[in-house]
């Protein structure tokens, strides 16, 4: 005989992570999803990032390092 | 994340754009869950979680900062979620499509392993959809998702007490089926 008990573990192991892609996907369709590039400002090289929003972070590379670093933090 | 889930609201109705990810990434699991059971399906689980997020942050845009401010935010999104479930059951409803079996395959994920899931889904798939819609959906969102009682009764519009009866019914409902399938 199944316990109440096994019911209710049997549902709880049917949780699943969700895709690694969905927070990406959604961030994409909501215009958060940054891109990034690196340009020459009039001061020197910096890295851009921006989403249909707008420009959300313009740091010069002295001041972040590489391209990686940037895109981590923004 | 640093912001625990009960802190998000005031993060939100200070900086929508910036909170938002946090709040996807505190309840895309549960969500996803939910909608596996409450679909039968991995890819309409996963349209209806992506779609769910998307009004979510439209919904966000039309609100004023206090209103944000006070948002229970679980039962809010859950209250979204399920209204794309029904409405994604009423589409299946009227072409219906061999669960689990036409889902996308994850090239990466070894296909045994994935079959075996399939299996263990499936299985459950088939209990749960024994159980009337209610007692489906309270099932589903207390012991798969993990909702509190009061916290369903606000996504479903459904009294407490009856939130728990439905869960209590539903749950000795699976346990007849479980029941029945071992004779």
């Amino acid at each position: 005989m199944t316990s109440k008990d096994a019911t209710v573990e049997g549902l709880g192991a049917l949780r699943r992570p969700a895709p690694d892609t969905l927070l990406e996907t959604v961030l994409m369709r909501t215009d958060l999803a940054d891109s990034y590039t690196e340009i020459a400002g009039p001061t020197g090289r910096a890295f851009v990032a921006w989403n249909g929003r707008g420009i959300t972070a313009f740091v010069p590379v002295e001041a972040v390092g590489t391209r990686a670093d940037f895109e981590m933090r923004h | 994340m640093t912001t625990t889930l009960d802190q998000l609201p005031i993060r939100l109705a200070v900086d929508p754009d910036g909170a938002f990810p946090d709040l996807v990434r505190h309840l895309q699991n549960g969500v996803y869950s939910g909608a596996l059971q409450l679909t039968g399906n991995r890819q309409d689980a996963e349209d209806v979680t992506q779609e769910t997020f998307v009004r979510v942050y439209r919904a966000l845009d039309g609100y004023n900062a206090d209103r944000i401010r006070h948002l229970q935010l679980r039962p809010w999104v859950w209250t979204i979620a399920l209204n794309l479930c029904r409405n994604r059951a009423r589409s299946i409803a009227r072409h219906p499509v061999a669960p689990l079996e036409g889902d996308r395959v994850d090239v990466l994920e070894d296909a045994a392993t994935q079959a075996v899931d399939n299996a263990g889904l499936e299985e459950w798939r088939r209990r749960l959809s024994a159980l009337p819609g209610p007692q489906r959906t309270a099932v589903v969102l207390h012991h798969v998702v993990g909702l509190p009682h009061a916290e369903i009764a606000e996504s479903t519009g459904r009294s407490e007490s009856t939130t728990r009866s439905d869960v209590r019914r539903g749950l000795a409902r699976l346990r007849a089926v479980i029941e029945e399938e071992a004779r």
